[in-house]
């Protein structure tokens, strides 16, 4: 049963070009057999190899690149078959990629054949993307027990006690056990300073987003989020002198995120820049038309400057997109 | 086609509180806490079963790994999910029974299924299988529908151009529903509205087609031309063909020459 995993259906989920050579010889002989055919490195991959491999799914890792890293993934799986790795970068593509069900069946894959140190871990976060709590919980204590003194498996399982299962102090306490391993771990930092804000803390959250920030800075990384929840603290508190800061940060290290530009229009206009607040938000509504309150505040602007037509206007598309799109991101 | 929000709603928030495309994916996206009720998969399997179904890249094949689910797991929690896909892909391939048929099942499963209620209700006002007991019937079914859509608001991390689409898309085929029902039951301008609205919010074919047939039995001949002529380019197949046929009947109407 070592192959009961490959389907037609899962060999198809690979990869087209890794399916289309092998799935044909799957139905006919096997898939030990269709590897042993199809691919010209049926012998042990040579180490040099996978070793280049490994060296480019880093890359590929490093930048984002997911369709880079599929790529990899689909050379090391024909040429390295009985590596872990190559269906270990596989489903990590296909993971960040949203396809979340090829990315299962590609961690299990490489799993079968050994993995990756965080093969578990990864399937573990693809379960609770799909919201498979029992699988999640399975695979995320095998990911504990692979690397025990990693924070990163104790970051995760934070993160689903505190949005799948709304445990909040259990979550708190995985943070805290992921920042015993690390204590630098910005993302455990940022997500136990979220997780105590929605148990109604401020101080101990504004302390670790301020140290979370400091440990990017040092770094060379896009991780905006702390900037951005440091700035939404500080809104909260009417300092948002000390919001502006954080969330032109945010926003030019992930200019893509329409969050970012909507509370830097807060911002500017808790500072009464209201041209400033305009362009923002008009900003943050083209990446994201969901932000309806967007059309409320430009309403509010033009109100102010006594352009009432635009107001008028903006205050109809607002009932309008209400009704759409809902209240959930209204604030 | 609807874009798949509401039909693949349990897992709307989740799969884009994640899908990222940078390297920080997992971490980087503000979620929010949400533990709203998801199936479970039994056994890892099932889930791959239940993925190979959403990852179907047509109808036939969706059709057809429904049915191998459901054979391999007749009790699984997923099975809502899998006949609301069925479903889909039997409408797209204008299997009137076939939709029928996993429109109850899914009803069965769920009563307030946003998509199943309007697609039975679109059913029941089908030209060929429409009866007076079918339009009552589809009538009460969107206001259902209507009612849960009221309920629905875009999960924090959705994507929003895709949302609007989806529920334009039901807010149209009720007002479609209600507007064919209006018509049905005598009172065109109730009718002409509602299905005015459903071609602003979702400009399909099928709303033209009934609006030309509105405006053509109030007397609008030149109007119902127009319309009748959009709904016979913008189709599917079988509302061409409907179209076409009150194309001729127009024009002769009015006297044209095609």
């Amino acid at each position: 049963m070592r192959f009961s995993l490959f389907t037609e259906k899962s060999l198809s989920a690979l990869g087209p070009s890794v399916s289309k050579h092998l799935w044909i010889l799957l139905a006919i002989f096997g898939f030990p057999l269709c590897i042993a055919i199809s691919t010209p490195a049926v012998h042990a991959c040579s180490p040099t190899e996978l070793s280049t491999l490994s060296r480019e799914a880093q890359d590929g890792e490093n930048r984002g690149a997911w369709q880079d890293l599929e790529t990899t993934g689909e050379r090391a799986v024909v040429l390295c078959p009985k590596d872990g790795a190559g269906y270990h970068w596989l489903g990590l593509a296909y993971l960040r990629r949203g396809n979340t069900f090829a990315a299962v069946r590609a961690f299990r894959a490489a799993l079968q054949f050994g993995g990756v140190s965080t093969s578990h871990l990864r399937l573990a976060e693809a379960y609770f993307v799909l919201s498979q709590d029992k699988f999640f919980e399975e695979e995320i204590a095998a990911a504990k027990s692979a690397s025990p003194d990693d924070p990163e498996p104790y970051y995760v399982e934070g993160r689903f006690f505190f949005q799948r299962k709304q445990m909040f102090a259990k979550a708190e306490e995985l943070f805290r056990k992921a920042l015993s391993k690390d204590p630098g771990h910005v993302k455990s930092l940022t997500h136990l300073a979220l997780c105590l804000r929605n148990m109604q803390q401020d101080e101990e959250p504004e302390l670790l987003l301020k140290k979370s920030v400091e440990k990017i800075d040092a770094l060379d990384t896009s991780y905006y989020l702390p900037y951005q929840l440091l700035a939404t603290l500080y809104l909260d508190q009417n300092k948002s002198a000390l919001a502006l800061p954080l969330i032109l940060r945010a926003a030019k290290m992930a200019p893509e995120v329409a969050e970012n530009h909507f509370l830097m229009g807060k911002i500017q206009l808790a500072q009464n820049d209201d041209s400033g607040a305009e362009a923002s938000i008009l900003r943050a509504m083209k990446l994201d038309e969901a932000l309806v309150e967007g059309h409320y505040l430009l309403a509010r602007i033009y109100r102010d400057r006594g352009d009432t037509v635009a107001a008028n206007r903006e205050l109809n598309t607002f009932k309008e997109r209400k009704e759409l799109y809902g209240t959930r991101r209204l604030r | 086609m609807v874009p798949a929000v509401f039909a693949k709603a349990f897992y709307t928030a989740s799969l884009y509180m994640f899908a990222a495309s940078t390297n920080h994916g997992f971490a980087q996206l503000l979620s929010f806490p949400s533990s709203a009720s998801v199936p479970q998969a039994k056994t890892r399997e099932e889930l791959d079963d239940f993925g190979f179904i959403y990852e179907a890249n047509s109808s036939r094949a969706c059709v057809e790994a429904v049915k191998a689910f459901l054979l391999a797991h007749p009790q699984s929690e997923f099975a809502e999910f899998a006949h609301t896909a069925a479903m889909r892909s039997y409408s797209e391939l204008s299997d009137w029974e076939g939709a029928y048929r996993m429109a109850e099942l899914t009803l069965t499963s769920n009563a307030s299924n946003i998509d199943a209620l309007l697609t039975m209700a679109r059913l029941l006002i089908d030209p060929e299988h429409e009866s007076a007991e079918g339009v009552t019937r589809a009538k009460t079914l969107t206001q259902t529908a209507i009612a849960g859509l009221r309920g629905k608001t875009i999960p924090v991390s959705a994507n929003g151009k895709q949302w609007i689409r989806t529920k334009a898309s039901y807010l149209a085929q009720s007002a479609f529903v209600l507007g064919w029902a209006a018509f049905r039951e005598g009172n065109q301008t109730d009718a002409l509205q509602k299905l005015q609205e459903a071609i602003g919010l979702d400009p399909q074919g099928e709303y033209f087609y009934r609006f030309a047939l509105v405006n053509a039995r109030k007397g609008n001949l030149q109007a119902a031309l127009s319309l009748a002529i959009q709904a016979r380019n913008l189709g599917p197949l079988k509302i061409s063909r409907l179209a076409s046929l009150e194309i001729e009947k127009l024009q002769n109407q009015l006297e044209i020459k095609p």
